[in-house]
């Protein structure tokens, strides 16, 4: 607490040397490069009183002003944001909690409209309004907001559709964004070069990932060495993994039964983990990955685990939960983990038996420094084509953003993950999986019960067999996805 | 002479404006000024002027809106007030939101069209949001259509987003072949508003202006629309008058019975072994057949035989039928049909099944189906707060406790509290409870796929005994972090209330109507009818021991009667039965019985010092008749 309390002094000099520094300044002053731009002209702030935003004087005459000359910066998004230009008070949010927080986020805006001279403002265009906005306005050529907030089912499309903005444009190539990532970060398009896409990053966010979870128990049993120890040496491979659920695999009573399986766990989770450690995806792009032979190789591994090692637990469909909490009834070694999972149905002390963490093994098509680890999921924003100014909008963005002024331990709350997790070892795993992010949109399709791995772990279909009938159907789900 | 003259002008006009533009540099810019100048150039081509095409679709100019209705058979649905008002200059449909909920809007364009419904591909019409502080906030909702025989749904999104962008345009398409529309299968839109930025930041919802609709064909021509036309309900639209009737479900309709005819005639359909579509062996032991009709009068069935049949030329139900009370339903069962011609085999040898009424009538639809089980009615039901959410499949939303920084109270989960879900999904909706770090229970789905459901499969309840059940503890509540909901399909839930079983209504016959109490005000607020003794009509000393006083409503909350005593009276200002009347299953009848009355007052002798009997909810309420019976068994 009293280290926090130091930050917070800390960083309440920093702001108010940046009101300081503000107030010192001459009006004409020209803040930084950014805002040189954003600086409006003299007959704007001329404008009569009585006209409450005055047109643009100059530039393309897209951007918006207040009628005493503050640059207006929307952003575009379907849910309420704290704090902006239009909160005076921290009471303001019904849901604050920490008031220090709070307050930090609402000086920072202070601060932010004193050193811009603008005006930020969250406008809620509804979930259907941001969708028709960003579809109608930006083609115009004047969109209705300077950032849009976007889910990536309708983002990532706006994106890949030349709605959106190259980050590169407005920001320069030494900047946090593309260096260390403190406060922003991009997502990037397999196959392509640009990249649209950016959000804040916050380090609860980036510990969603999934990793192979397993009964260390059980390993030490079979007298197999332990996973994590063949990870960092490089040599936790799919060949390695399949031995390992051979041997897990057990009739404990020799009635012919199989009573513990060497896997369990959702069929989600596993395509999309295999298909990262072989270094493909099924729909990471305008053209569906479905049938590449590196996709092929990951369904055909679910194939040979199901059907012809007998090692994964059968598939519960009725009750999906049922596929996750076998772990915790150990009936099986290896299964899917996360967090929320743990949570749910039972960490070490309470399962009776050690929970270790892994990543995924490498497939024959991946690569161990290579690898992506966890699906992208949450929001990003993009500064829409026909923006004035884009430069100044993002380094407002940026700063509003970085309230907590690159102090992570003020925004980042991971002690949560971090009980979940168990042990430390584990919980760096799950860090370095959230580092490694990979946007498949297949989730985002709309295809339904259409896609399933439910025909190949049954072994009604072969993984060749799967993709070669399935392949037309994903890539019409993407071609109405980017129409 | 005169055109003489005026080209003459206009020449002189046209050799100024040269003269000026040779004048000029080429960069200069045109001010508004030369803009002005330009703009005789109209003038020579006087006939030029474009007339505007004439408007196709619907404007309200004319003040017809028949076609339209709401739905507010959803969970979710608001009963809004429609009306057509002139607003911003022409004639608009104003939706008026009554209760912060959704509006189901339709459009029945198989009536707006006829047989060209199968040629529609799109419907568009303007949209404006209005605020009763003026304020703009955005909204935004869908245009669902109900396409082809089994009326399946397809929707698109609209939303008003910006204030510069209100009014703004609802577009709903007919993308493909499936949701191409059938001529004659009843298929249609909806407009709904479902996200409202105003209400949910507490300013109240937003009224809708609707204008300008236009329905196209696949070359994106405006179809014209006959405006006079009424909302012809397909089965399952909106909330039924059930009075008196049996709910059914498994309907089946009986195809080609929208029939009509003079008083004392007949019209139907042909059977099977009479060359014609319907297949009588439908009609089985158990089953209804529900007659949709208008008419002043009441409408029956007559049954035609064959050659030969052990039956004649049969009225069945002949002014009997029962009915419900706006005359527009009536039911005639299996066991009555085989009273009325003798026989359980009649189908072999039925030739005709026909309606007839004794006054002009005009059958809609006949259906066969069985009888539907409702849920139990629940009364002083209280909605959890926030426990609108929605998930996939297998996936869980809910409320948080008190007890873990929520503001759900789980000790409001009392013995013999009931618990209603109101949701959509094709699937079951049960309850989840999560819990806090030692409870004696883990996390538990309470009534998987077991909950008490509706026919719908719109609505389930779950008893506060299941709860105690499913997770081995009375002193649930004190360790209850989370409580959601979950379904085997994608699910949306609506609302989640806590109340009690109501008790049952009683049948009732010689029913006697109380005039004037159809009466109607908002929560907590009384209206009725003065007695005999009070200047009024209301004779009370027909309240006699054994009666059962009924109340016909419309609220969402319940409705009791008020006893306002005259000077002297050995009672005060009375509630009666309030929250404990029994109650139907579908809220809106309720009944009060002579002892609740006594009970209320403290004394039998009530009626001499009885000045007014009122009606009163917790909500706002209208009643639409009162009467006095007694019980039928």
């Amino acid at each position: 607490m009293k280290k926090r309390m130091n930050k917070i002094l800390a960083l309440g000099l920093t702001v108010a040397m940046m009101f300081s520094i503000a107030g010192c300044s001459k009006k004409d002053d020209t803040p930084s490069n950014s805002n040189n731009n954003a600086t409006p002209t003299t007959q704007a702030t001329k404008a009569p009183e009585n006209t409450p935003e005055a047109s643009k004087p100059s530039g393309s005459g897209r951007a918006e002003y207040t009628a005493d000359g503050k640059r207006i910066i929307k952003v575009g998004t379907w849910y309420e944001h704290y704090y902006t230009s239009d909160h005076e008070t921290i009471e303001e949010n019904p849901d604050v909690t920490d008031v220090e927080l709070a307050q930090m986020q609402l000086d920072n805006m202070r601060a932010i409209e004193e050193k811009y001279n603008v005006e930020f403002r969250f406008v809620n265009l509804t979930w259907n309004g941001i969708m028709e906005s960003i579809n109608t306005s930006i083609m115009s050529g004047k969109p209705d907001v300077d950032i849009y907030e976007t889910d990536l089912q309708f983002g990532a499309p706006a994106a890949l559709s030349g709605y959106a903005m190259d980050i590169s444009k407005f920001a320069a190539a030494d900047s946090d964004i593309f260096t260390d990532q403190t406060v922003l970060s991009y997502l990037s398009f397999s196959g392509i070069d640009n990249n649209y896409l950016f959000k804040p990053v916050a380090k609860t966010s980036q510990l969603g990932g999934n990793p192979l979870s397993f009964n260390l128990d059980m390993i030490k049993q079979a007298g197999l060495e332990n996973p994590q120890d063949l990870y960092d040496r490089g040599e936790w491979t799919w060949d390695k993994f399949r031995e390992y659920l051979i041997a897990t695999t057990k009739d404990t009573n020799g009635d012919g039964t199989t009573d513990v399986y060497g896997y369990s766990g959702w069929w989600t989770v596993l395509i999309e983990n295999l298909c990262m450690s072989n270094g493909t995806s099924i729909a990471s792009s305008a053209t569906e990955t479905l049938s590449s032979p590196a996709t092929i190789e990951a369904m055909d591994f679910i194939y040979k685990i199901y059907n012809e090692d007998h090692t994964a637990a059968p598939w519960n469909q009725d009750d999906w939960n049922v596929n996750n909490q076998l772990y915790a009834q150990q009936k099986s070694c290896f299964f899917t983990g996360a967090a929320w999972i743990f949570k749910e149905f039972g960490m070490s002390p309470d399962v009776g038996f050690e929970i270790a963490c892994v990543p995924w093994p490498t497939g024959p098509s991946g690569s161990y420094e290579n690898n992506k680890m966890m699906k992208t999921s949450g929001n990003y924003y993009f500064i829409p084509n026909g923006v004035e100014d884009p430069e100044l909008v993002y380094n407002v963005f940026y700063d509003w953003t970085n309230w907590y002024q690159g102090d992570t331990e003020l925004r980042d709350d991971v002690e949560w993950f971090q009980n979940m997790m168990m042990t430390e070892r584990n919980y760096q795993y799950l860090e370095l999986m959230g580092k490694r992010e990979q946007f498949d949109m297949w989730g985002n399709l709309g295809l339904g019960d259409n896609f399933s791995m439910v025909p190949i772990m049954s072994g009604e279909k072969t993984a060749a067999q799967y993709a070669e009938e399935t392949k037309n159907l994903v890539q019409e789900a993407l071609d109405q996805y980017f129409k | 002479m005169f055109k003489k003259k005026r080209f003459l002008a206009i020449f002189l006009v046209l050799v100024m404006i040269f003269s000026m533009s040779a004048c000029s540099k080429k960069d200069d810019k045109p001010t508004d000024a030369d803009k002005v100048t330009v703009a005789p150039t109209a003038t020579v081509a006087p006939t030029a002027e474009p007339t505007p095409e004439p408007f196709v679709g619907i404007d309200f100019e004319d003040g017809n809106y028949g076609f339209i209705e709401l739905n507010t058979a959803p969970g979710n649905a608001d009963k809004s007030v429609l009306t057509v008002e002139d607003f911003n200059g022409s004639k608009q449909l104003k939706v008026d939101v009554q209760e912060d909920k959704v509006p189901y809007i339709a459009i029945d364009t198989s009536s707006l069209l006829g047989d060209k419904v199968a040629e529609v591909r799109s419907i568009e019409m303007d949209v404006t949001v209005a605020y009763e502080d003026g304020t703009f906030r955005a909204v935004s909702g869908n245009v669902y259509a109900y396409s082809g025989t089994d009326r399946k749904e397809s929707r698109d999104p609209w939303s008003v987003y910006l204030e510069t962008k209100n009014p703004n345009k609802a577009v709903g398409l007919l993308d493909n072949e499936a949701q191409y529309f059938v001529a004659g299968a009843k298929n249609f839109f909806i407009l709904t508003k479902e996200t409202d930025n105003g209400k949910d930041q507490g300013f109240g919802s937003a009224d809708l202006y609707i204008d300008n609709i236009v329905i196209r064909d696949a070359n994106g021509n405006a179809m014209a629309v006959d405006t006079t036309v009424s909302f012809d309900k397909p089965d399952g639209f909106g909330e039924s008058d059930w009075s008196n009737l049996t709910r059914v479900k498994d309907t089946v309709e009986i195809e080609g019975f929208n029939v009509s005819g003079d008083g004392w005639s007949q019209a139907g359909v042909n059977t099977t072994i009479n060359e014609g579509t319907f297949d009588a062996t439908l009609i089985k032991p158990g089953c209804i057949i529900t007659i949709n009709y208008t008419s002043e009068g009441s409408v029956w069935l007559v049954a035609v035989p064959v050659d030969g049949a052990p039956y004649g030329w049969t009225r069945i139900q002949q002014q009997t039928a029962v009915k419900n009370d706006s005359n527009s339903t009536c039911q005639i069962t299996y066991d009555q049909i085989v009273e009325a011609l003798g026989t359980e085999d009649f189908a072999s040898s039925l030739a005709i099944l026909q309606g007839e009424g004794e006054a002009a009538w005009s059958i809609k639809s006949v259906t066969i189906g069985y009888e539907s089980k409702p849920l139990p009615a629940t009364m002083n039901d209280v909605a959890i707060e926030g426990f609108e959410v929605k998930a996939d499949g297998w996936a869980q939303a809910g409320v948080n406790t008190t007890l873990n920084g929520g503001t759900f109270d789980a000790s409001l989960l009392k013995p013999g509290s009931v618990v209603t879900i109101n949701y959509k999904s094709d699937g079951d909706v049960w309850l989840v409870a999560v819990p806090a770090d030692g409870a004696p229970y883990g996390w538990t789905r309470i009534q998987q796929q077991t909950a008490a459901k509706n026919d719908e499969n719109n609505k389930c309840q779950i008893t506060y005994e299941q709860i105690v059940e499913a997770l081995g503890t009375e002193d649930f509540a004190s360790s209850l972090n989370i409580l959601q909901c979950e379904s085997d399909q994608a699910w949306e839930v609506y609302s989640v209330t806590i109340g009690e079983y109501a008790p049952p209504m009683v049948k009732v016959k010689d029913e006697v109507a109380i005039e004037g109490f159809a009466v109607k005000a908002d929560g907590w607020s009384q209206a009725g009818v003065n007695t005999t003794i009070n200047d009024g009509t209301f004779d009370a000393s027909l309240l006699k021991p054994g009666c059962v006083v009924t109340i016909s409503y419309n609220s969402p909350g319940n409705v009791w009667l008020v006893a306002v005593p005259a000077d002297g009276a050995p009672f005060g200002w009375t509630r009666i039965a309030q929250g404990a009347a029994a109650k139907n299953a579908e809220g809106n009848k309720c009944q009060i019985t002579y002892d609740q009355i006594v009970a209320a007052l403290g004394t039998e002798d009530f009626a001499s010092s009885l000045a007014i009997l009122q009606a009163e909810g917790e909500q706002a309420w209208e009643v639409y008749g009162v009467t006095i019976g007694y019980p039928a068994e």
